[in-house]
């Protein structure tokens, strides 16, 4: 092999571009020559110079839907605002349906019945989480229940993580206790934890605030977890639960949160997302 | 369009734009190249036959709307130079000592680029700017991959000549 023939696979091997055997060749020969691995610190300081380029992203969310456009006009940012609007809307309307769906499903307060999630509910997830990212660019994690719906956008690297969907589910332990059963969709990222504030209208509380770390593990997922609820009256923490426990499509029982003079049961399902599903 | 259609385009977004930046030289520019090449993809979803990728129908593309927002607005030809400084300035994201130096070698590399035969330039800014594949730019290109990797490396080669006291300077530090 010449020396051009060499570098050119230098060339490439800083690039990403040689198979696994190539690359440990090269990398070895690399090692015995000075020459040749000052070379290939060069290329990889070039790549590495041109790396912020290639992670530029659009400064907005492009909307990829098609609307019929009523003017044709060449630039039509002004109109983002209103696909975004669409967007979210039919996010909702897919949302309504999901919660519908779930409506038939035996859950009697204070059951701890457990109930698999259907695969026609995994890919709704994946669609509704989809569907935001279309509209809001990469997520760092989005929550919803049937009246909100939060997202926070992603950073650096943390979109390329693989999401995972929590549903968690919380009711009141006794049956006919005050306030409804209430269920949230999550979807995160592996191996980053997100911290997401939801407001609740359980009796007595203010807000809720849940805390999970998840990871895939065979199909299903190892989480850290914290769930903590805000007193309305004051500004302190007044339940709290948390631990680490492997969830999978079945609801389990994380346990209860102590809240005034009632109890709620806490239940979750957990699924990482595939790419497929969407 | 279904949801999976859309899907599949808007994972290829952020390359679509840095295609447009690289080629309108204008974040707002570029971004609205890039809507425009989305609707004109999904409006021409059911005739994408899948004789070339995804990848490449998108290229083609967004290189076309950039080209029609180029020539329905003259004002905005200045590509290079302006976009230079507006990429060395973007380019800010690690600690101040390590953006400092990879700005300046982004921009000896930026400036370096109008020197390289058109072909090589071509090759660099699909692989290394836009992020495209060895694969990708050769089926964009319509050349083999060996010729790809030839250019790209010549392309470097002819770089690190231009940049060479500093390439040096830093990799012995």
């Amino acid at each position: 092999m010449t020396r051009e023939e060499q570098d050119m696979l230098l060339s490439q091997l800083a690039d990403g571009e040689l198979g696994s055997d190539e690359t440990t060749s090269l990398l070895l020969t690399a090692l015995d020559d000075p020459e040749l691995l000052q070379k290939l610190k060069e290329m990889l300081r070039l790549r590495q110079a041109t790396a912020a380029w290639r992670a530029q992203q659009p400064s907005r969310p492009v909307m990829v839907m098609t609307e019929p456009r009523a003017a044709r006009g060449r630039w039509f940012g002004w109109r983002l605002g209103s696909y975004a609007a669409a967007a979210c809307f039919g996010g909702l309307m897919v949302l309504t349906g999901f919660w519908a769906a779930g409506a038939g499903r035996p859950d009697l307060p204070g059951s701890l019945a457990a109930v698999p999630v259907t695969a026609e509910r995994m890919q709704q997830v994946a669609r509704v989480f989809a569907l935001h990212e279309s509209v809001a660019g990469p997520l760092a994690w989005y929550a919803a229940d049937d009246d909100n719906i939060r997202v926070a956008s992603a950073e650096g690297s943390e979109a390329g993580n693989r999401p995972v969907a929590v549903l968690l589910r919380l009711e009141p332990a006794a049956a006919g206790g005050p306030g409804a059963a209430r269920t949230y969709v999550i979807v995160c990222r592996e191996r980053q934890s997100a911290a997401i504030d939801l407001p609740d209208d359980l009796p007595g509380a203010a807000g809720l605030r849940v805390y999970l770390a998840p990871r895939a593990v065979d199909g299903r997922v190892d989480m850290q977890y914290a769930i903590a609820v805000a007193g309305r009256d004051a500004q302190s923490i007044t339940a709290t639960l948390s631990g680490q426990r492997r969830v999978g499509l079945t609801e389990t029982s994380l346990g209860q949160l102590a809240l005034s003079d009632q109890l709620l049961n806490v239940q979750v399902a957990a699924w990482p997302i595939r790419e497929s599903a969407n | 369009m279904t949801s999976a259609s859309a899907n599949q385009i808007a994972r290829h977004v952020p390359r679509m734009y840095r295609v447009a930046l690289r080629m309108v030289a204008e974040a707002d520019t570029a971004q609205d190249v890039v809507q425009e090449a989305c609707v004109k993809a999904l409006q021409k979803l059911d005739g994408f036959e899948g004789r070339s990728s995804l990848a490449t129908w998108l290229h083609r593309i967004t290189i076309n709307c950039a080209s029609d927002a180029l020539r329905s607005d003259a004002k905005r030809r200045q590509g290079h130079g302006q976009l230079q400084a507006w990429a060395v300035s973007a380019v800010t994201e690690n600690g101040p000592a390590e953006a400092a130096e990879q700005q300046e070698l982004f921009g000896l590399a930026w400036r370096a680029l109008d020197d390289l035969p058109a072909e090589c330039r071509l090759a660099f800014a699909l692989t290394q700017l836009d992020g495209y594949s060895y694969d990708e730019a050769a089926e964009i290109e319509g050349q083999p991959r060996g010729t790809i990797a030839s250019r790209v490396y010549r392309a470097k080669k002819l770089l690190l000549e231009q940049m060479g006291p500093h390439m040096h300077r830093r990799v012995e530090q």
